[in-house]
């Protein structure tokens, strides 16, 4: 059961570009499993299995869109854009990508969260708008009324500024309390976050799905490149920080909660 | 708690939190594979399958966080 990727566009084309995510998505995992192997503090491995499911779901999710399995067909009509023209009034759309998001991305918050010292309310708050981000970009890829999709799309991103603000303000007041070398590493971390994610809706509206500036190949390229970054570079960040790689003896916060126990 | 309480904790794998973390990745990838499937079988249309999908992805991202925070208990002697 191969639906479409195979039969009809294959590594020929933008399907390059899914097989590479694949395949550094999972050099990803595996370094991480490398590193966190043996790791024996509970603390620390929370962060190494967030860490590792990251890359991991991210990597099923290229795998099931490079097979075809997360790519359906949208009709918007052939004035949508010059690909939907070209195609029938057709959209091609990687449905898999946003449930790949819809996972992936609180998990992000969740280890950038737990760094900083965030309480879960804060982690929880910063999750639902996660949540409702996602879903909003979703409607706008699958709504067939060109005006609905750039509204849900003003929408999803008016979410995702309330959400990068939240991070910025929230968590890094959460972070200060802790030492020179795990704030430096959330400070790192939440700037990864901010750049990457501010990205994604602007390629959105350029891409095939929005304004259609940028053709599906490119398109695809530019989400692989961002994702990479924003998953297996933030874990690389993160496991290479002597908090939480084992070079120091706990994570800050636990240091700091035994002192004052 | 005690100093000598302390001296005597020990953090212990959480056995139902294993098998949570464990499921809840199968399920949220195995998601990620099964919309044609569901399409297929139920004779869905691809929103009639894709919605609940979703919810399915979210409920298993909420599955691991859990198992994830509950993986440890703190065991000490009395």
């Amino acid at each position: 059961m191969f639906p479409m990727q195979v039969a009809e566009l294959g590594v020929e084309g933008e399907g390059v570009w899914l097989a590479l995510g694949t395949v550094l998505m999972l050099i990803g995992m595996v370094v991480f499993i490398a590193k966190g192997w043996g790791v024996q503090d509970p603390e620390k491995k929370e962060f190494y299995i967030i860490t590792i499911l990251i890359p991991g779901i991210a990597a099923a999710s290229y795998l099931s869109m490079f097979f075809g399995f997360g790519l359906t067909e949208v009709p918007v009509g052939e004035s949508y854009n010059s690909f939907a023209a070209a195609n029938d009034g057709v959209l091609e759309v990687y449905w898999a990508r946003y449930a790949d998001w819809l996972f992936t991305t609180p998990l992000l918050l969740l280890d950038i969260g737990l760094l900083a010292g965030a309480s879960n309310r804060d982690i929880g708050a910063l999750v639902g708008l996660d949540g409702f981000m996602i879903v909003t970009g979703l409607g706008a890829t699958l709504m067939k009324d060109g005006i609905a999709r750039y509204a849900f799309w003003t929408i999803s991103t008016i979410a995702m500024v309330l959400l990068l603000y939240y991070l910025f303000s929230v968590f890094t007041e959460a972070a200060a309390d802790l030492d020179e070398e795990a704030r430096g590493t959330f400070n790192v971390l939440r700037n990864v976050i901010l750049v990457t994610w501010a990205i994604y809706p602007i390629l959105w509206i350029v891409g095939t799905e929005g304004a259609g500036l940028v053709n599906l190949y490119v398109e695809t390229l530019l989400f692989m490149a961002l994702d990479v970054t924003a998953k297996v570079g933030f874990g690389f960040i993160l496991l290479q920080s002597r908090a939480i790689s084992g070079d120091s003896t706990t994570p800050t916060p636990s240091a700091e909660e035994s002192a004052a126990d | 708690m005690s100093d000598n309480d302390d001296d005597l904790a020990v953090y212990e794998l959480n056995t139902r939190s294993v098998v949570g973390l464990v499921v809840s990745v199968v399920v949220g990838v195995a998601g990620l594979f099964a919309l044609p499937a569901l399409q297929e079988v139920f004779g869905l249309s691809f929103q009639q399958a894709f919605w609940p999908l979703l919810a399915v992805e979210f409920l298993a991202f909420v599955g691991v966080a859990v198992s994830v925070l509950r993986l440890h208990e703190e065991r000490s002697f009395e």
